[in-house]
């Protein structure tokens, strides 16, 4: 709550100073950044953070310096803290570093930590004013799945080919490892899966190598962009047993090793804009492959597939006031869209594994540095939310609703 | 009556190709040593969308824009096919990722075309009418 307060103060602080000084430029340094300060209130089930009473732990921060030492080469650097529930917690981390040497427009190389394509919005996912919703659809843009998605130490080559009347197609490649905290995103989503904690505790998440390939085409009809991204993240985590379970063999202490040696996501992209009017629509599925080791014994998780679509829309209704809304599903496993098959006692609970989400949000434009955005969600489900988040209610429960409601605000100052 | 009709013809044939030498009340400047004399309108929305960065010479495409002028909302609405905020949000996107830098702008056509006439493989656009000086108005295809 404090810090919540610190960085509302250094909005505001920021914002005044807005009226003498922006995008400032240093010795040739282009200099830019943003901060933003949100409130989150949902009626039931915990959206990152103490949702049910109000939460105000949801901020981000960044500022980048950029500079052109030659017409070809490009270095740069944003710094990136943010506050999300029990992820972040504002630690300063380096959101992309690089790197970058543009010989023709169709290729172009980089090396250093490059943020990587997924759909169409995932490189901007963490700057606010660059979007009119507050959060991007959860079953492409899962929060609980950043850390995997994020960016990657690593090189990779890109360009944009210029096809005369076919258009236009732009492509990057990446290849590196990502950073991944054994205590959030994806690490949570590994040990909370189930309605409760699973009985692990997780010591350490890497993804040693991971490939992105991303393609965008441009298409000769005017305002409609396509497309695809694909990325292979195999995921070896080590983890230790919080208490024992007799009957599987698992006990308190032993350690358990989870191998993902496949874990891909293949992401299709539509976007088609005329005049003030934007149409998006993206399809992804994950495929996973995963063996779990404890007490010398190798268990084969088996091959799952999850998958997830949108539809969303914005329009311009004027200058300062712009309208958006999607609708949007996802589904823990295609083979059990309903959560039947894991509905059992003492296991899951058949909303943890889908999550429908209905969105309007408002963007209300101030002027060039500020906007402002309010946000309604109708969630039917709970897939994608942590199970580490939730605090049991009066009965002893947690996810105890399917459905359930989600009121968000935000503010945010850029230059 | 026939010159008449020569004159109808005339204006007619201008309104089916506005693009020949200028749209929207904007005319295209480059510095006087870029190495074309005419551009589409494909050419240009990709330099100024950032996509094509090299003229055919190797010199690198440095484009300007105008800021807030009513040419500026012209030329980006008939050749970039984006309004204003629009364009300001691709631009956002590309600094935001550290894809790009945003381009330089100017308040006024004066101060674009000496901008323009002085930086090697400069690009620009400008009212109508404006006196361009030692820049070259480029026709467009």
């Amino acid at each position: 709550m404090k810090k919540a307060t610190f960085i509302l103060t250094i909005t505001l602080a920021f914002g005044l100073f807005a009226g003498c000084c922006f995008a400032a430029e240093a010795m040739g340094i282009d200099i830019h950044g943003f901060i933003s300060q949100g409130y989150l209130k949902t009626t039931h089930n915990y959206f990152y953070g103490d949702t049910v009473d109000g939460s105000l732990e949801f901020n981000e921060f960044g500022i980048n310096l950029a500079e052109e030492p030659t017409d070809h080469i490009r270095v740069g650097l944003q710094i990136l803290a943010r506050d999300f529930g029990s992820n972040g917690d504002d630690k300063l981390t380096i959101d992309w570093a690089f790197g970058d040497y543009r010989w023709k427009d169709w290729l172009g190389v980089e090396v250093g930590k490059i943020k990587t394509p997924k759909g169409l919005y995932n490189e901007t996912r963490d700057v606010d004013m660059l979007r009119t919703y507050i959060f991007l659809p959860q079953s492409v843009y899962s929060e609980i799945l950043r850390d995997t998605d994020l960016g990657l130490f690593g090189a990779g080559v890109y360009g944009d080919i210029h096809m005369n009347k076919a258009g236009l197609l732009s492509y990057q490649i990446i290849y590196g490892t990502p950073n991944i905290s054994p205590n959030e995103s994806v690490s949570q989503a590994l040990q909370g899966t189930t309605a409760y904690k699973t009985p692990i505790q997780n010591d350490s998440i890497n993804v040693d190598k991971k490939y992105v390939v991303g393609l965008v085409w441009e298409t000769p009809l005017e305002g409609l962009r396509l497309g695809a991204t694909y990325d292979n993240s195999p995921i070896f985590t080590t983890a230790h047993a919080t208490m024992s379970i007799p009957a599987i063999f698992l006990y308190e202490g032993d350690m358990v090793i989870g191998n993902f040696d496949k874990y891909t996501n293949t992401v299709i992209s539509a976007e088609y804009t005329v005049g003030n009017l934007l149409l998006a629509s993206e399809y992804i599925r994950t495929a996973k492959k995963f063996l779990i080791t404890f007490s010398g014994v190798p268990h084969d998780g088996g091959y799952i597939t999850a998958d997830g679509w949108y539809l969303g829309s914005t329009y311009q209704v004027s200058d300062w006031f712009h309208l958006g809304g999607y609708y949007s599903e996802s589904y823990n496993n295609t083979a059990d869209r309903e959560g039947t098959a894991v509905s059992r006692p003492g296991n899951d609970i058949p909303h943890r594994s889908y999550f429908k989400d209905a969105c309007l949000t408002t963007n209300f434009i101030v002027n060039e540095y500020w906007n402002i955005k309010l946000e309604g969600h109708r969630f039917i489900g709970t897939h994608r939310i942590s199970a580490l988040d939730q605090v049991p209610d009066a009965n002893g429960k947690v996810f105890a609703h399917k459905d359930w409601n989600l009121f968000a605000a935000k503010i945010t100052f850029s230059f | 009556m026939k010159s008449g009709s020569i004159l109808v013809f005339i204006l007619f044939v201008a309104l089916l190709v506005p693009g020949l030498s200028s749209a929207g009340g904007v005319v295209i400047i480059t510095n006087e040593n870029v190495p074309t004399s005419t551009l589409d309108r494909d050419d240009i929305k990709q330099i100024f969308l950032g996509k094509k960065t090299t003229w055919d010479n190797g010199v690198k495409i440095v484009f300007v824009v105008q800021d807030g002028t009513e040419a500026s909302d012209s030329f980006l609405e008939t050749y970039v096919l984006k309004n204003a905020y629009q364009y300001d949000i691709y631009w956002k996107k590309q600094v935001f990722t550290g894809k790009g830098k945003t381009p330089k702008s100017f308040s006024s056509d004066q101060d674009l075309v000496r901008f323009v006439s002085q930086t090697p493989g400069a690009i620009g656009y400008v009212s109508s009418g404006t006196a361009t000086g030692k820049a070259k108005t480029i026709p467009v295809r």
